[in-house]
């Protein structure tokens, strides 16, 4: 085991090293003895200055006050409202009347496209295949996805043939308890992606 | 006489009757819920055990998935997606593996996604999948020569 | 107290479920039920009381207003952090003020610890405070964070990401660094006393 390695499992433990791996790299390796003396000291600083929560009288107002802006029908309960300068209200009134206008142009042509309206179509466009020719089959429609819930296992779609697929659950085991393998492969997937 | 007073209060109108259209637009509106899309094709082989080193942190993982193989990795985009909107892996010879975002969060709170496999633009074969964000599926194609094919697909 | 119509007590999903529907107790419950969590990570992310209970307030009333948007995969404590998280952040970059600077009722009190040149002399619960807020403050808000939410929720490597909107990597990556960097700006061996 490498010095890196045992810092930076000491920083973020994965679970994946033999905790005797670890001991027996520390017990010969006094520099990482020392990181891992300070580190449990830096632990125990943490503990020693956690936050005095505050009282039930100090959370009752706080209580009081939400309360109270959650029922103010005039403002938003989530949003501030922003102080207009005079120079800005002109621009601002005509945003609005042409933010109007916009909106029952588009809903106009909305309404006038053929068929009719059509709220998903953006969504359920035809894939488009990488020359632009349309797709010669589909073998298995949109609006009928295979619902997968993994919990904590990964899902394969065992591709039998066209619009036969056999689904089956691989269990991942994790040591650790802390990391998700399945979203530890995913993100490692996306970074190998951006390099 | 030219006027000293610039015109663009004028054009600022059109401009955002434009904006306004543009606003009312599916695929604009989605923006805020754009999702992280990874698709990655892997082939997976029998008669060849080594892992390619690009797959060497995730190689006991797909040990699992497939004992007694071999995996090279092949591509692997990521893109952030909106509604309607795909990443596409080239797989060489024609072969492309697409992942297409259908639905970022649908009412059960899942990410709707559809994968497809084309040869030259010939389906191969397409499954749409109804996903939690941030996991991972593998659709695994066997192929005529014993090795598999694997697309990894997820969504952040 | 939030029990909830039946006098049975309710999970987070049901309250989440009665609170959409408007029902000010579920609110209350949600509250009383994850405020503390709140208030500790906005605490440790501000320095300060009252700007920590400010994050916890805009935070609760914005996770209210928009129950809607609140999925139900992950739990209603990630989602709740997530949102005190960012109103943190805000709160830190719109009032620049320092965490060290602003501590209970030592505002005013010069950066350096009190006690740091004389550590025999011991050090109370306000200079180990101090002197670990000059360190984390040297940090950038989301490594903070980062490493807040582990350090002081015990959250994990998932949780973080989902709430902090980046991989499982970065998140592990930014508590090696905070570590380190913590080590470096800290003279953890002149501490004798904790």
């Amino acid at each position: 085991m490498r010095c890196v390695d045992v810092t930076r499992e000491l920083s973020a433990p994965t679970g994946d090293r033999q905790s005797s791996a670890l001991a027996q790299h520390l017990a010969a390796c006094p520099q990482c003895a020392a990181w891992a003396a300070r580190d449990m000291k830096l632990n125990q600083l943490w503990d020693a200055t956690r936050p005095v929560e505050p009282s039930t009288e100090v959370w009752n107002e706080v209580w009081t006050e939400i309360s109270a802006r959650l029922d103010r029908p005039d403002v938003l309960p989530f949003r501030e409202a922003p102080t207009i300068r005079p120079g800005r209200r002109i621009l601002m009134i005509t945003l609005g009347v042409a933010q109007a206008a916009a909106i029952l142009l588009a809903v106009f042509f909305f309404t006038r496209a053929p068929g009719g309206p059509q709220p998903d179509a953006t969504v359920h466009q035809p894939v488009r295949p990488v020359d632009g020719a349309p797709p010669s089959s589909v073998a298995q429609s949109d609006s009928d996805p295979l619902d997968i819930d993994p919990d904590g296992s990964l899902v394969v779609l065992r591709i039998e043939a066209p619009g036969k697929v056999e689904k089956t659950e691989v269990a991942l085991n994790d040591n650790s308890g802390r990391v998700d393998s399945g979203f530890e492969m995913l993100n490692f997937l996306e970074s190998a992606a951006k390099q | 006489m030219m006027s000293r007073f610039p015109h663009w209060p004028r054009l600022l109108v059109p401009l955002v009757v434009l904006w306004g259209t543009l606003w009312l637009l599916p695929s604009v509106r989605a923006g805020d819920k754009a999702r992280q899309v990874t698709i990655c094709a892997i082939i997976a082989d029998p008669s060849n055990q080594t892992i390619d080193p690009r797959l060497a942190a995730i190689g006991p993982q797909l040990r699992k998935l497939l004992p007694n193989h071999g995996f090279t990795l092949v591509d692997v985009k990521s893109k952030r997606l909106n509604s309607g909107q795909s990443v596409v892996c080239n797989l060489g010879g024609g072969l492309t593996a697409e992942a297409l975002l259908v639905e970022p969060l649908d009412d059960n709170g899942k990410v709707q996604i559809k994968c497809d496999l084309w040869l030259n633009s010939v389906s191969q074969f397409s499954t749409a999948v109804a996903t939690p964000p941030n996991q991972l599926f593998f659709c695994d194609q066997k192929r005529m020569n014993g090795t598999h094919l694997l697309i990894a697909v997820g969504a952040r | 107290m939030p029990e909830a119509p039946t006098g049975v007590v309710c999970d987070d999903e049901t309250l989440v479920q009665l609170a959409r529907g408007g029902d000010r107790p579920a609110c209350e419950e949600l509250f009383r039920r994850h405020r503390d969590a709140a208030y500790r990570v906005a605490f440790r992310m501000l320095g300060h009381h009252d700007d920590a209970l400010d994050a916890v307030q805009e935070g609760f009333i914005k996770a209210i207003g928009h129950l809607e948007d609140f999925g139900g995969r992950s739990g209603f404590r990630t989602w709740l952090l997530r949102i005190v998280h960012n109103a943190a952040i805000d709160a830190g970059r719109k009032r620049k003020r320092m965490p060290s600077l602003g501590i209970g009722d030592e505002e005013h009190n010069p950066i350096e610890p009190a006690c740091e040149d004389d550590p025999a002399r011991g050090l109370n619960r306000a200079d180990l405070r101090r002197i670990l807020d000059g360190a984390l403050n040297r940090l950038s808000p989301k490594t903070r964070m980062t490493f807040i939410l582990f350090a002081e929720e015990n959250l994990s490597y998932k949780e973080i990401a989902e709430i902090q909107d980046v991989p499982i990597g970065t998140v592990m990556s930014r508590l090696s660094y905070a570590r380190h960097k913590l080590q470096s700006y800290l003279d953890l061996d002149a501490i004798d006393e904790l």
